[in-house]
């Protein structure tokens, strides 16, 4: 108690009746037993007409169901068939991205002799049968005469 | 030391019933939203946001509701959501100095002034009226933290232990707050205190 009379911490603890020491003194001093009953009017004035005027308005601006509420079910439901969509995306690729992988090398492996051989002898024979179908080339050194014609006569001069 | 509560898969009938509460929505919402919305009203002292803010708490504590974990009531839970909306309010705010609130806590008073009273005389509800606009005018007065600890204390009825929790302070800052702001409640209503002895 401060020059005999209560403190903040015990005005405050009486208010909220969690101090009964201080009880005592509020018998013997008027000045702060009317202290206290203002106080404590005070704050029920306050908590009475706060909660009146809030009950009042809360009907009003905090609706049922709450607007937020709302609002965020409506984004929900955006965003579950967006989060679906991406998934399913990821899903596609991934999957691409794995059959990619799985695609068989071709395999070089060296053929067997003998199949060789045969190639070989396929080749060797249709370059000879090719060799028979055409016929024998002229020389080079017969295109090279330019006097005479192709059936052996002289060719004609030209005169001017 | 491991606790039951910690065993994975164990929820206390009392952790049950909160869950189980956290899961109806609109029945969340009709129990605490007027107490949340007068906590709100009297920390940012504007209607519009008091009502945004009221109703991101109701849709982050009913996303957030599997990590309840019980160790408070759940209106305790509900204001401490709150808590953390209003200040990172109060963090955008510093960036919208230009901005005046629209209404403030004052002047809910005196709408509510008209609401009809159960009960009681003209006289009384005009005292009582008088009354609530001076603690709400002091209460603008005092710094965030003093005003965040004098509500939830005095409006919102939690254990200074909750308290700390909720701001994440010591229970002996939460203390040192709270008596600054009776103090300096004290001090400002000493004009009633005044009044009144002088009246009688």
């Amino acid at each position: 108690m401060s020059n005999g009379h209560l403190t903040n911490e015990q005005l405050s603890d009486l208010l909220t009746c969690t101090n009964s020491a201080s009880r005592d003194h509020l018998k013997v001093c008027s000045q702060c037993r009317g202290e206290v009953e203002c106080l404590s009017e005070s704050l029920g004035a306050v908590n009475h007409l706060g909660l009146l005027w809030a009950e009042h308005e809360a009907r009003r601006r905090v609706p049922l169901p709450l607007p937020a509420m709302e609002r965020w079910r409506t984004r929900t439901l955006w965003a579950v068939p967006a989060t679906l969509a991406v998934v399913w995306v990821v899903i596609l690729i991934v999957n691409q991205t794995h059959r990619r992988s799985e695609i068989p090398q071709a395999d070089v492996t060296p053929s067997p002799a003998y199949t060789v051989a045969d190639d070989n002898l396929l080749m060797a024979n249709i370059d000879r049968a090719l060799n028979a179908e055409i016929a024998p080339q002229v020389p080079v050194s017969e295109l090279r005469r330019p006097s005479e014609s192709a059936h052996g006569y002289p060719a004609p001069r030209m005169v001017n | 030391m491991h606790t039951l509560a910690a065993v994975e898969g164990f929820q206390s009938p009392g952790q049950e019933q909160a869950i189980a509460e956290l899961d109806d929505i609109d029945g969340l919402v009709r129990t605490y939203r007027a107490r949340l919305l007068r906590f709100v009203m009297f920390s940012v002292g504007d209607e519009d946001v008091a009502a945004s803010i009221v109703q991101d708490t109701f849709l982050k504590a009913w996303t957030a509701r599997k990590s309840f974990r019980g160790d408070c009531t759940v209106k305790s839970w509900l204001t401490s959501i709150a808590l953390n909306l209003v200040r990172d309010h109060q963090r955008i705010r510093k960036f919208q100095f230009w901005k005046k609130a629209e209404n403030t806590a004052v002047d809910a008073f005196e709408a509510a002034s008209f609401l009809p009273s159960n009960g009681s005389s003209p006289e009384n509800q005009v005292l009582a009226w008088e009354r609530a606009r001076q603690v709400s005018r002091v209460l603008e007065d005092l710094s965030f933290n003093q005003r965040t600890v004098f509500l939830m204390r005095f409006q919102e009825d939690m254990e200074l232990s909750e308290i700390a929790t909720a701001m994440k302070m010591p229970v002996s800052t939460v203390k040192t707050h709270l008596y600054r702001a009776v103090g300096a409640v004290r001090e400002k209503l000493g004009g009633i205190h005044e009044q009144r002895t002088s009246d009688k």
